[in-house]
């Protein structure tokens, strides 16, 4: 629908420009208004930008000198403007360069997706070579191989979707509808397909074809992704993985997580490390662009000209209502609108929270996803898991 | 062929529980329902035996519903609670008169003792009185602050020990939301407890609903033909409010289980040490506990008898101002009165 006359249709790069009002640094003429924290020219607006991202790495050193430090780049909006940072920070005539070294990892997803994005994944790799730095194209198939469990485990985080449960209590302690998860498990790997007959592009293609709701797909796919960058770049001999998830981004990502029943993992998820989840198997996912917003990392790559590659995902073309994520990203992206401040008021307050069960490390993690586990809902008290599971139990 | 009830086999069901997904007969729903609410309570030991229990009833879904909930388990369970209907008339015509009827009738119904309290008798000010001041907006502020302090107002009248109020699980859900949304981190600590009140000298607040759908309320009230009365405030529509509602509704229709999610989360996060929190106080003017020298309410009063309605909605500092000027134009006044009465 958005060719008119064989004409293809592209929204405008350029920046808008408005006039009559100065910036709030050096009050010049010509500037950008950004958010809620006023007008920039040019000059200072790239000054802002990437001092906020060297903010956010300093207040939280986790990088060393001459760490080496993969950033997991998509091809998107967000780690491009990344990439771009990086690439100027590293240059011999910037001020304070940046001390770690960098590579780049693509995870090639579209085996989830039949598609003929061939083009635009050399596009990708075309923009990871002239950087410079070493790259990597990594298959998301390649995580079958990995942890072959993982996708077992699949299988019961679809049926009991809605919490993180820790498989091994559950199965200790007995609930009655696991007796149906064991069925769904044999079901689909039934003892005909043992692990060496199949490919790990059909387990994971199984594995996929089996969750029927979006919601589970795409957050089957999140944790799966982590969990490959991170194990791969641990691999590859990096120290770190750099994400570029935006602060919009992640208040999107605050409430759906709330609203699927991982709250217990939101700093884990939304802080600037994800902590100790992947300790042992993987290197930390760390998000430095997590104090931007959308609006301004579009904004940068306007003014910078920045190269982008828009490639499908499972949310593309589907509807607002498809999945809890989706409906989560409108429901945010309408507030902001309406009130600007909210993204950063979400964004702030996961800040001030942490898991209860954060102190207490041997209760150990959950086999799906790594985080913490919240399934220990004790004998004492009233709460809603211990509710959900009377309530099954009673029917 | 007619679905059968997934419980007993035997009947045909007549619903799909939205919290589980099964379907149930009538029968089995109800026992389903009340196994529930009774689990909750043991639980979350929501009550010990003999005391005086008010349910703050509006005549609407939830506390009809919850009166006759706790009345059957209360003799089904021996719980050994004096149940008592507490009211709030907060004085708007076309809605809450016609839904004190409704109360009144449930109270011959159920045969429990109902007190009505009114905001025109505590406040001096009906709530149609106070929109009149304030028009259409913001008016959910003052009627929301006031009744919080009414029910605790009566309930110490009464002389009882908990107040049991029907906020269920998607009200709490919602209220989890909203205060994300509005990076109120005090509230979100609080507003996830199934009994309320660290403070010693206040009666808690109990929410046996806690875990409760709505949609299965509405069901248990409609099979049960439980009288209750449904219309919206007639000056409801809250706006910011209103985005959190739809917003949940929308999950809940993608995946029900989202309610009791949000409420899960919401149980399983702490603040971080080092966050500030706003200290309970006690409000100079009347005593209730309050985050400031002054208790919201009071500020609210302030505002409306000193023909400033708008006191009390917008920033605190204004209040604070507001306050210290009437302070001194009082403390002028008493000193004139004082020295009429010299003069005398």
């Amino acid at each position: 629908m958005c060719q008119v006359n064989g004409e293809t249709f592209s929204p405008k790069l350029e920046p808008q420009i408005i006039h009559g009002k100065a910036c709030v640094k050096c009050e010049k003429d010509s500037v950008i208004v950004v958010g809620t924290n006023g007008t920039f020219c040019k000059d200072c607006f790239e000054v802002y930008f990437s001092h906020k991202f060297r903010a956010s790495m300093g207040r939280n050193p986790l990088v060393r000198h001459h760490d080496k430090v993969a950033l997991a780049y998509s091809g998107g909006n967000n780690s491009s403007a990344l990439l771009n940072l990086i690439k100027k920070g590293l240059d011999p005539a910037t001020v304070k360069k940046l001390k770690f070294t960098p590579g780049l990892i693509f995870v090639d997803e579209r085996i989830l997706y039949p598609s003929d994005d061939y083009e635009k994944v050399k596009e990708i790799e075309e923009i990871m070579r002239n950087t410079g730095f070493p790259y990597h194209i990594v298959k998301l198939e390649e995580v079958g191989a990995m942890c072959i469990y993982t996708l077992y485990i699949g299988i019961v985080y679809l049926i009991v979707n809605h919490i993180c449960f820790n498989v091994n209590v559950m199965f200790k302690k007995e609930i009655p509808f696991l007796n149906h998860v064991i069925f769904i498990i044999d079901q689909v790997f039934s003892t005909e397909d043992t692990d060496e007959k199949m490919t790990n592009a059909e387990k994971l293609e199984k594995l996929f074809n089996s969750i029927t709701t979006l919601t589970s797909k795409q957050e089957t796919l999140y944790r799966l992704r982590c969990y490959l960058l991170s194990r791969k770049a641990k691999e590859l001999g990096y120290d770190h993985v750099f994400m570029g998830e935006t602060s919009t981004r992640l208040a999107i990502n605050i409430l759906s997580n709330f609203s699927l029943g991982r709250g217990v993992h939101l700093p884990q998820d939304t802080g600037f490390s994800d902590g100790l989840r992947f300790e042992g198997v993987g290197v930390k996912l760390l998000r430095p662009m997590r104090e931007m917003s959308m609006k301004e990392i579009a904004v940068y790559n306007a003014l910078n000209k920045v190269p982008t590659v828009f490639l499908p995902n499972l949310a593309t073309s589907q509807s607002v209502t498809s999945s809890v994520q989706n409906l989560t990203e409108n429901f945010i992206l309408g507030l902001v609108a309406g009130f600007p401040s909210t993204e950063m008021t979400v964004f702030r307050t996961s800040n001030k929270l942490h898991g209860k069960n954060d102190e207490k490390k041997s209760r150990g993690c959950c086999r799906l996803c790594f985080g913490a586990i919240d399934t220990e809902c004790g004998t004492a008290q009233a709460t809603a898991l211990r509710h959900t599971l009377f309530s099954e139990a009673i029917n | 062929m007619p679905i059968i009830c997934h419980v007993c086999n035997d009947k045909k069901a007549l619903l799909k529980r939205p919290k589980t997904g099964h379907a149930l007969c009538k029968e089995c729903f109800y026992w389903a329902f009340e196994s529930e609410i009774h689990h909750t309570i043991v639980t979350g030991k929501l009550f010990k035996e003999g005391e005086i229990v008010a349910i703050g009833a509006s005549g609407g879904k939830d506390s009809t519903v919850l009166a006759h909930t706790l009345k059957v388990l209360n003799e089904r369970y021996n719980y050994g609670l004096d149940l008592r209907l507490l009211s709030i008339d907060e004085g708007i015509t076309g809605y809450r008169d016609d839904s004190l009827e409704t109360v009144k009738r449930n109270q011959q119904e159920y045969d429990l003792p109902l007190t009505v309290l009114s905001y025109e008798t505590l406040y001096g000010w009906t709530m149609d009185a106070i929109v009149k001041k304030i028009g259409k907006k913001n008016n959910c502020t003052f009627c929301g602050v006031f009744r919080r302090q009414a029910l605790d107002r009566g309930a110490m009248m009464l002389g009882v020990n908990k107040i049991a109020t029907g906020h269920n699980a998607d009200d709490i859900a919602e209220t989890i939301l909203m205060n994300i949304l509005r990076g109120d981190i005090a509230r979100l600590k609080r507003c996830t407890a199934i009994i309320t009140g660290d403070d010693p000298s206040g009666i808690p607040r109990v929410k046996p609903f806690k875990y409760t759908y709505e949609k299965e309320i509405v069901a248990y009230a409609y099979f049960k033909k439980l009288d209750y009365f449904s219309t919206e405030c007639i000056y409801s529509p809250d706006a910011y409010r209103g985005h959190a509602r739809a917003y949940l509704k929308d999950l809940e229709s993608i995946r029900p289980s989202t309610i009791i999610d949000i409420i899960h989360s919401g149980e399983m996060l702490s603040v971080c040490q080092g966050v500030k929190l706003p200290s309970q106080l006690k409000c100079v003017r009347c005593g209730y506990i309050s985050s400031n020298e002054l208790c919201k309410a009071c500020i609210l009063l302030e505002g409306l008898n000193k023909g400033k309605p708008k006191l009390g909605i917008g920033k605190t500092s204004k209040v604070t101002q507001q306050l210290k000027l009437s302070k001194s134009e009082e403390a002028s006044c008493s000193g004139g009165c004082n020295k009429i009465k010299n003069d005398l």
